[in-house]
Order: C-alpha cells, then structure tokens, then sequence
C-alpha cells in the first residue's frame, strides 16, 4: 500500500468525485434498503395471508397514519390523545429527573445513604412496569397520577443509579478545593457537583425519556381513557391491527424527533466548557 | 524539638528559634499530632508526633523536605480542613481552631494544580473563593478581581475557561482566586512545581512582588521541595524529615528582594541546605 503513494495523489479529480459519489450512493442504499425490502416483504405476507384486518397492508396502515396526521379519530382527536400520553411523560420524567438526581448527589456523596437505598433500587428497577401499573391503580383507583407514578417509580432509580456514579467520580482535589475555600453546602452543589454531574444528568435524561414512553403507554393500556396507550387498547380488543401498527409508527417517530431534536442538541450544548472531548465515563455514557 | 541543629552554619545568620525581633504569631502549633490510618488498613500512621510551629505575622516561611513528609498536611491543618488528632495548642491568628474555625476564612490556599472548576470562566473561579470566604463588602468584588487579575497580567482572560488558557495562564488564576481574597493567612503548596522552568520563575518574581507592594505583609506558608526556590521567597527555611515530621533544621535568610540566582550569599545558603538534606532530611527523624 505504501509502496505507491504517488499513484494515490496522481488518480484524476473526476473520479476521485465519482468514487464520493458512488460511496454516498451505497451508504443511502445500505440505510434505506433493508427498508424497503422489509416493507415489500410485509406487504406480500400480508396479502398471502388475506385477512386485511388482522394482518393489515402497508397502504391501510399508511390511509391510518394519515387520519391520525389529519386528527380524525372514532376516538377523538388523536392530538389530544398524543398530548395526554406526552403530558403524562413529561410529568413522570420531571419527577425522576428531580428526585432522582437529589438522591443520587446524596448517594454519590454520603456512603451510609449509598448503602440504604442501593438494594432499593434494584428492586425498584428490577419489577415489572405492569407490576407497578397494578399495584398503583388499587392503591389509587383509575386516575391521571397511576401511569405517572408507576413509569416515574421505574425512571427514578434509574437516574438516581446514574448520578450517584457521577457523583462518586467528583474529583477529590476539587472537592478538597470547595473545603478549603469554605464553600457552603449549597455553593459547593450549585457550583461544583451540578455542573459536574450534567452530562451525566443529560444522559440519563435521554434513557430515562427512552424508556419512559414505552412504559407510560402500557400503564395507559391498563388505567386510563385516553392517551395513545387507550387507542392501542380500543382497536386490539376490536382486532384491528392497523390502527395499533400506525400508532406503533407514530411513537418511534415522536422518539426519534425528541431524541435528535431535543436530547442531541442538548448533549452536544453542556461540556461546552470541556473543550476538546475528554476520556470521560460519562462521555462514554452518552456516545 | 530542635533536635538535630547543625552545629556549623555557614552563611546563615542564625538557627534555631526566630531571630532577632517577634512579632505576633499567626499561627502556633503545639505538641501537635497526627494519624493516619496505614494504606493496608493495619493501624495507624504517624505524620506528625508532638509537632511545634509557630510562624510570625507578615513573614514568608518555606517548609522545605521531601515528597511525602507531610508539608501539605500541614498546611490542611493550618487551614482548619484537618484535625489533628491530638495538639496542645492549634491557634491560628490567635483563635482556637477547635472551638472555632471561623478564623480560617482568613486563609486562603494555592495548590499544586490549579484545581480551576472547568465550568466556570476565571472570573467565575475567582468569585467561588471570594463568596467561599464571604470577602466583605460584596460591593468590592469587582475592584478586587480586577486589582489582581490585572498585577497577573489576566485582564484579557477573565472570560476564558481554564481549558482555554495555558497551564501558566491556570496558575495564575488560582493564585488570584486566593489573593484576591487578601487573606491574612496565604497557603502555598507547590504551586510552582508543574509548571516550566521558566513560567516557573516568572510566576516566582510576581509573587514576590505581591507579597512586597502591601506596606503590612500578609503572613506567607509556602511549602517546596526545591533548595533553590525556598532560598529565592523565603524569610525562613524550616526543613522537615519524613514521617513522623519533624524540624531539622532552620535557616533565616535575611537577603533584599528580588533575589538573584547569581548573588553568592543566596549560593551559600543553598550549598548549606543541600548538604543539611542529604545529611538528615532523609533520614528519619
């Protein structure tokens, strides 16, 4: 290879273009045709099958997805429904975020705290959304705060294992430096650990909102009468699989639109000050 | 205490206790001791065994010994962050640091590192100190910050974050977020040390002149391991043996500054140090 770098430099501009271009071409190729033959093979298993409403084609789930887009619904306004599960995600994933960073810098610092709530959240994270989806809806009969409450039981520890980490890895000699200079509690949180634990915050925050709306939709299966969780609920029990199938769509698009519109960004933003990328845990974490 | 006085100093105008006239001490350390729990868990280490220290208000006192002997620990105690296991008197500007550690935020420290929060632009480093140690009135900050960015020549970077600048440019800050604070005590602990020799020397220089343009001085704990550093800042050289520490020797150098490297009394007493360390400094005491 290194005997001939000459012959590398002296290959015509043109080709060298063509070649880029050939390269795009196949990395397009790669992403979107698994894609395509995927569907191509859905939809004739689908018709080999017959039976349109159980085993749904790709153009009436793609008539479904467009009524879903136009807002029209036998249950309503699919916005509405959309908003009530995203509302309720969004009020589950505060409250992980908030106590679970809280309890974490507690964890992460305080060793007798780390030891008590260690065995906690494994358990925590160990039962099953449904679990807690069941027990909640007993404990406080069908209302708004079960799906919240059960999918921010499953998020807390999970921020809060991530940020006791974080807080753990504070540097010593920094920590030491904040003594020195008297800094007060609150100072030492404000300025020192949370800024430090960010990224590791960030993080989890994008798991954490990952996971969260795979689990507000089963807890909404369970308790609620509305949100994309009920929709699901109300076209299985009727067995129509293209309504479920288009919702499916929907959710991974929502996902992927907050994970890069939202949590990318996001990430890329904070460690701002770190300048040049670091062979960090928590950078490790995020990559 | 003084166990271990040389009996020949040459170049050194005297030995033992301080010469010459006392002022009033800033910090006095009695039968001071201190433990800490050997690395394999079985027992307990000494580091310091009935130490004495007293430092005189407005004098520049470098301990000088080896890596390892405990001069930052020293230094820790000093700024109330370590309590000694055991002292008879732990007094700095004549209050108990055991009744009351208050006193303390009139010390100010300079590490090794710079230990700058990566987070915080230089000015925001220096206001953590300045808040840290509730410098009063808050009104001041700005004239302060200013004052001392500007005699470390970092007016320009105020605004940069420490990945920003060099490690020189880090240092610096560090010894501002401490001046800044115009603290009666200042804790130096190898602040040099990881910076280039010529940095090094240049950040030497500033110091001293810091230190000299306050018509009252602020009292000066600067720890080293290197001769020629220690004779070029220092009013008093105390030289430790490692662990359990103690105090081998002392040397008053009782030379104007700026000090030159070239000037043959600053050569003497280095020479007279050298051959002290390599007598006693490594031995234990």
């Amino acid at each position: 290879m290194t005997d001939n770098p000459i012959a590398l430099d002296d290959r015509p501009a043109a080709s060298v273009r063509a070649s880029a271009f050939r390269r795009r071409l196949r990395a397009v190729a790669v992403g979107v045709g698994p894609v395509l033959v995927a569907i191509a093979v859905w939809w004739i298993v689908a018709l080999i099958l017959g039976r349109a409403r159980v085993y749904p084609t790709p153009d009436v789930v793609a008539k479904t997805l467009v009524e879903i887009l136009q807002g029209k619904g036998q249950l309503g306004s699919s916005y509405a429904h959309v908003a009530a599960t995203m509302g309720r995600l969004l009020a589950a994933f505060s409250v992980a975020i908030v106590v679970g960073t809280g309890l974490g810098v507690l964890a992460g610092r305080v060793r007798v705290v780390f030891s008590l709530v260690e065995n906690i959240v494994w358990v925590f994270m160990a039962v099953p959304s449904i679990v807690w989806v069941f027990i909640f809806v007993v404990a406080m009969g069908i209302s708004e705060v079960v799906p919240v409450a059960a999918v921010a039981a499953l998020l807390t520890p999970m921020v809060l294992v991530n940020v006791a980490e974080g807080a753990k890895s504070v540097p010593a000699d920094i920590v030491e430096m904040s003594r020195s200079y008297k800094a007060t509690t609150w100072q030492r949180l404000t300025g020192v650990f949370l800024p430090y634990l960010v990224p590791y915050i960030a993080a989890s925050a994008r798991t954490s909102f990952a996971l969260g709306v795979k689990l507000v939709v089963v807890a909404e299966v369970v308790g609620l009468a509305s949100g994309v969780g009920y929709e699901l609920n109300y076209w299985y029990d009727r067995l129509f699989m293209g309504p479920i199938v288009a919702w499916g769509i929907v959710m991974i698009v929502i996902g992927l639109v907050v994970d890069y519109g939202v949590f990318g960004p996001i990430e890329r933003r904070v460690g701002r000050w770190k300048g040049r990328p670091v062979g960090d845990a928590a950078i490790g974490r995020i990559g | 205490m003084t166990a271990g006085v040389p009996e020949q100093t040459s170049g050194g105008l005297g030995t033992g206790s301080v010469a010459g006239t006392k002022g009033p001490l800033d910090v006095e350390l009695r039968k001071v001791s201190l433990l800490f729990p050997r690395p394999d868990g079985k027992g307990l280490l000494p580091v310091y065994e009935d130490f004495d220290l007293e430092v005189e208000r407005g004098s520049f006192t470098v301990l000088l010994g080896p890596s390892g002997c405990g001069k930052s620990t020293l230094l820790n105690i000093v700024d109330g962050i370590l309590k000694p296991n055991k002292a008879e008197r732990l007094s700095v500007l004549g209050q108990d640091l055991r009744q009351n550690d208050d006193v303390t935020r009139q010390c100010a420290y300079v590490f090794q590192n710079p230990r700058l929060l990566k987070w915080k632009t230089l000015r925001g480093n220096v206001e953590f100190g300045l808040r840290g140690l509730k410098v009063q009135p808050r009104e001041r900050w700005p004239e302060l910050m200013d004052k001392y960015f500007g005699v470390v020549g970092l007016r320009d970077f105020v605004d940069y974050y420490p990945h920003q600048v060099s490690g020189g440019m880090q240092q610096r800050a560090a010894i501002v977020r401490a001046w800044v604070n115009e603290p009666r005590i200042l804790l130096m602990d190898e602040p040099f040390s990881h910076l280039d020799e010529i940095t090094a020397a240049e950040l030497r220089r500033e110091l001293v002149r810091l230190w000299t343009q306050d018509e009252e001085r602020r009292t000066v704990i600067f720890v080293t391991h290197d001769i020629t550093e220690a004779v070029e800042l220092g009013q008093r050289i105390i030289m430790l043996t490692p662990r359990p520490a103690s105090i081998c020797f002392e040397q008053i150098v009782d030379l104007p500054y700026p000090r030159s490297e070239g000037d043959e009394r600053v050569f003497e007493i280095e020479k007279t140090l050298r051959l002290v360390l390599a007598e006693r400094a490594g031995v234990r005491g």
